[in-house]
């Protein structure tokens, strides 16, 4: 039985076929491809997967015991799917790696909004751009103290939160940062995901919507590391949970960064010199909490 | 002439040009009638006994939410409630003097309670169309609603924002209103964004 999820890839690391001692199914493995999960289940006899009335569950089972319960047909799937795969539309414009790839950036950059999305108007600048601007400078600033580092927009292209959080987990890099900007502020704000501390997850699969909730305790110590270094290098800054897409669904230590103008001056924003020293002083205080976190993912 | 004649004539003479200066002034300082947009959404007066609420106020100059207790006419039926109250912290913020200022239309279309428990505010098309982009006024605005929810309806765990009665992504380009919002994180948050000074 092939499963086939669209909102993937959001899993543990699992690389290798995982052996079941079970007479019906004997091993599964999971691949990542094009931006969704596939999940291959194999038996010696042919197997159907059968939905939950409520679609939380997905029960595997030998066809031949399959066919002697009462049919509990799947609400949204044909029968011709069954029992092949259930395989929905891959996410358009998503193209996610088949595996891990072998050298993963230490860092994946998000410069947040991008075509018509274009954030909030900060002087005559859109929001988009300055955050296209500032992720290419942090980007060199990364690149120059040796930190491996991807950015996942380069252009005036549009994204959706699902689309930045299912690029962002199939690159598997260490940490995300989404980098935004705004008028009010002092400096550098840092933001983190605001999913309940006790929140946890369970199992090898994450739930897409809480699937930041295992990182978070990483998160905040890396956003508890900038803010101190940051503040180290004299530059204002403020640390808070926010409900900001696409945070929660990020499987990795995740921030979000957001540039404002020290002296109440959105002109700032845009000035290549001011631009150059927040990177500088981000790009150190990474450093500093990537040193901190030592082998630590 | 008598002379108190000439005289009660001079003080009333006096008396009627005093009063011509002054309506003159009166007029020149009297507004012109004009054709005004009203942006305020028209809703019938509200009804019921004054009580005391608690209002969850944001601040965006420090980023903060406070709390202060208001007094104001309270409907008995709990939905209207929750959007009276939801209405006064509104006031505070289509304000022009407010130090989190909205769009004079912003309004709370209704309130609806699910088992007691989840609380969905569906907000107008300026509320959400007009507000300021950026993670922290977008932030301010969405936990001020919830937590003033949460504080004068027990009970309340979950809440739910839709703007005029669809769901959407964001509020302006953030503040995420695809999701539930969850009280206790709310209230976490809260706690970290009081003033550090007293209001």
């Amino acid at each position: 039985v092939r499963l086939v999820f669209q909102r993937d890839p959001v899993q543990s690391g699992i690389t290798s076929p995982q052996t079941l001692n079970d007479p019906s199914i004997r091993s599964w493995t999971y691949v990542e491809n094009n931006g969704a999960a596939e999940i291959d289940i194999t038996g010696p006899t042919p197997l159907l997967a059968r939905f939950s009335p409520d679609r939380k569950t997905i029960t595997v089972m030998p066809v031949t015991q399959a066919t002697q319960n009462a049919p509990l047909p799947p609400p949204s799937v044909s029968p011709q799917q069954l029992p092949g795969s259930v395989t929905p539309a891959p996410v358009a414009g998503v193209q996610a790696p088949a595996a891990p790839p072998a050298s993963r950036p230490v860092v994946i950059l998000d410069a947040a909004h991008g075509g018509q999305e274009r954030g909030a108007a900060l002087g005559s600048w859109a929001e988009k751009d300055i955050t296209l601007a500032f992720a290419r400078r942090l980007h060199q600033q990364l690149e120059a103290r040796g930190i491996s580092t991807s950015m996942l927009r380069d252009g005036d292209n549009a994204l959706t939160p699902d689309q930045r959080a299912a690029l962002a987990n199939a690159s598997h890099a260490h940490i995300y940062i989404a980098l935004h900007a705004a008028a009010e502020g002092a400096g550098i704000n840092v933001y983190t995901s605001l999913l309940p501390p006790t929140m946890q997850n369970r199992g090898q699969f994450f739930a897409w919507s809480t699937a930041q909730a295992g990182y978070l305790a990483g998160s905040l110590g890396v956003a508890s590391t900038l803010a101190s270094e940051l503040t180290r290098q004299r530059v204002g800054t403020h640390v808070l949970a926010a409900p900001l897409p696409p945070l929660n669904s990020i499987a990795s230590i995740a921030v979000a960064v957001e540039l404002t103008a020290e002296s109440g001056d959105v002109r700032l924003l845009n000035s290549g010199p001011y631009q150059e020293r927040m990177a500088s002083a981000l790009a150190s205080a990474i450093a500093n909490a990537r040193q901190r976190a030592g082998s630590q993912p | 002439m008598p002379r108190q004649v000439a005289i009660a004539a001079a003080v009333l003479l006096a008396t009627i040009a005093v009063a011509v200066i002054y309506t003159a002034g009166l007029r020149r300082r009297a507004v012109q009638p004009q054709a005004v947009v009203l942006q305020k959404p028209v809703t019938a007066p509200v009804s019921g006994p004054t009580e005391r609420v608690t209002l969850y106020v944001a601040d965006d100059q420090i980023g903060s939410v406070r709390s202060i207790y208001v007094s104001i006419p309270l409907p008995t039926e709990p939905t209207e409630r929750a959007r009276e109250i939801l209405r006064a912290l509104l006031a505070r913020y289509t304000d022009p003097e407010s130090p989190h200022l909205m769009a004079p239309g912003a309004d709370i279309n209704n309130v609806f309670l699910v088992n007691g428990t989840l609380a969905v505010i569906d907000v107008n098309g300026a509320f959400a169309n007009e507000h300021r982009s950026g993670i922290l006024v977008e932030e301010l605005t969405v936990v001020s609603l919830v937590q003033t929810l949460a504080a004068n309806i027990p009970g309340v765990n979950r809440v739910k924002l839709l703007v005029d009665g669809r769901e959407r992504e964001t509020l302006a380009g953030h503040a995420d209103l695809a999701d539930f919002y969850d009280v206790g994180s709310v209230g976490r948050l809260v706690a970290q964004m009081q003033p550090t000074t007293p209001q």
